[in-house]
């Protein structure tokens, strides 16, 4: 607490102190994305070098904490290599505090301009916020995961809805059909782990005998209401 | 057909994630602490970030800031090295695995063309990493504030 009031009060006075504390933030924050969207995307530096017109050294200082200074050209660059978009933004203090201690290069994950869809294919992005879930397991009370796969319909393709329900991350309005209401009574509470979604089946721990579709989710702000039954 | 409607935030899913441990003499003193104590403002800064950073990503060998294990006697106790750079200079932090998903820091350090500074920040992690072993030196828990 006492080293909190010092930093606080060198940063009110002092526009060095101010300059070396969001640069240690950017140090840390700018290579870590690069690192983390390459890793994600299976490339190696060289790869990722080779499409930004960059040496795999330069990469590899990039992805360094402090090792590179970055200029916004460069970010340009590699971020049209990755197929992702920039934004520089002015923020507050606590705002970039925010975003440090919620990052993970484990997590992040932005997606390639094809598959994009609110931007390459707006009315795509629409159909791929209905989606079905279908499980085939129980809650599994012990991991806080729910286990099953992913039912999608309208003109979304696999590829879209995993997109799409990857991206929002949380926050979902869960509809329960009176299917769901009849086989549980319990409600649907647990940890949904999007980023390892896919229309395949899950092993899940609780794995049991395949149940007809029981809920379906829908993305935060979807106003088309659903039919039950449709699989 | 009816439908019985709720809204229910779903917590993201959290990765396990490492936590970190100065080491520290019989007396109490931490001399990793005060060592990162003695850098400058955006030194400290970076540190910090990097742990940050580190804690939240799974594989070791994912970290921005690995530089690996090191070689002759330290590895023998499996000494490894992040680094990071701040204010022009390269800055190394040796440590080394303890447990599940626990780092021990053990000493840190300059670097330039492959020189260390102080010169004997490598004999220095090795004896602590000894020192541990021996069960002569002790740990703290290092904690890496959100606040700042």
């Amino acid at each position: 607490m006492r080293d909190r009031s010092a930093l606080i009060s060198k940063l009110l006075s002092s526009r060095k102190s101010r300059e070396s504390y969001i640069r240690s933030k950017l140090n840390v924050l700018l290579p870590s994305q690069i690192r983390g969207l390459r890793l994600r995307r299976a490339l190696k530096q060289e790869e990722l070098g080779r499409e930004a017109e960059m040496k795999q050294s330069r990469i590899s200082a990039m992805e360094r904490p402090g090792e590179t200074q970055f200029n916004i050209e460069t970010l340009i660059r590699v971020a049209a290599a990755l197929r992702v978009g920039l934004k520089v933004e002015f923020v507050s203090f606590s705002e970039m505090l925010e975003w440090e201690n919620t990052f993970s290069q484990d997590a992040f994950d932005v997606p390639k301009i094809e598959d994009d869809i609110a931007f390459v294919r707006p009315q795509g992005a629409i159909a791929a916020t209905q989606i079905w879930f279908e499980t085939r397991t129980a809650l599994d009370p012990l991991a806080g995961a729910l286990a099953g796969r992913i039912v999608w319909f309208n003109s979304a393709t696999e590829d879209e809805a995993v997109q799409a329900l990857a991206r929002k991350g949380k926050g979902y309005e869960v509809e329960q059909l009176p299917s769901f209401a009849q086989q549980r009574s319990t409600p649907y509470f647990g940890t949904v782990r999007t980023e390892k979604w896919r229309t395949q089946d899950y092993a899940g721990p609780v794995a049991q005998a395949e149940t007809p579709p029981i809920g379906a989710i829908v993305l935060s702000g979807l106003s088309t209401p659903l039919s039950g039954g449709q699989n | 057909m009816t439908h019985k409607k709720k809204v229910i935030q779903f917590p993201q899913s959290k990765p396990p994630t490492w936590t970190f441990e100065d080491f520290v003499y019989p007396n109490g003193s931490n001399p990793v602490e005060a060592w990162r104590d003695e850098q400058s403002g955006e030194a400290q800064g970076t540190f910090e970030s990097v742990l940050k950073d580190m804690r939240k990503i799974d594989d070791h060998l994912n970290w921005g800031a690995w530089r690996g294990y090191l070689h002759g006697e330290a590895k023998k106790h499996k000494i490894w090295e992040v680094g990071f750079k701040a204010d022009g200079r390269q800055y190394r932090v040796f440590g080394i695995f303890a447990g599940t998903k626990v780092i021990i820091l053990l000493a840190g350090c300059y670097h330039k063309n492959k020189v260390y500074t102080p010169p004997d920040a490598i004999p220095t992690a090795i004896k602590r990493a000894r020192a541990l072993k021996e069960g002569t030196g002790k740990t703290h828990a290092r904690q890496i504030s959100t606040d700042f």
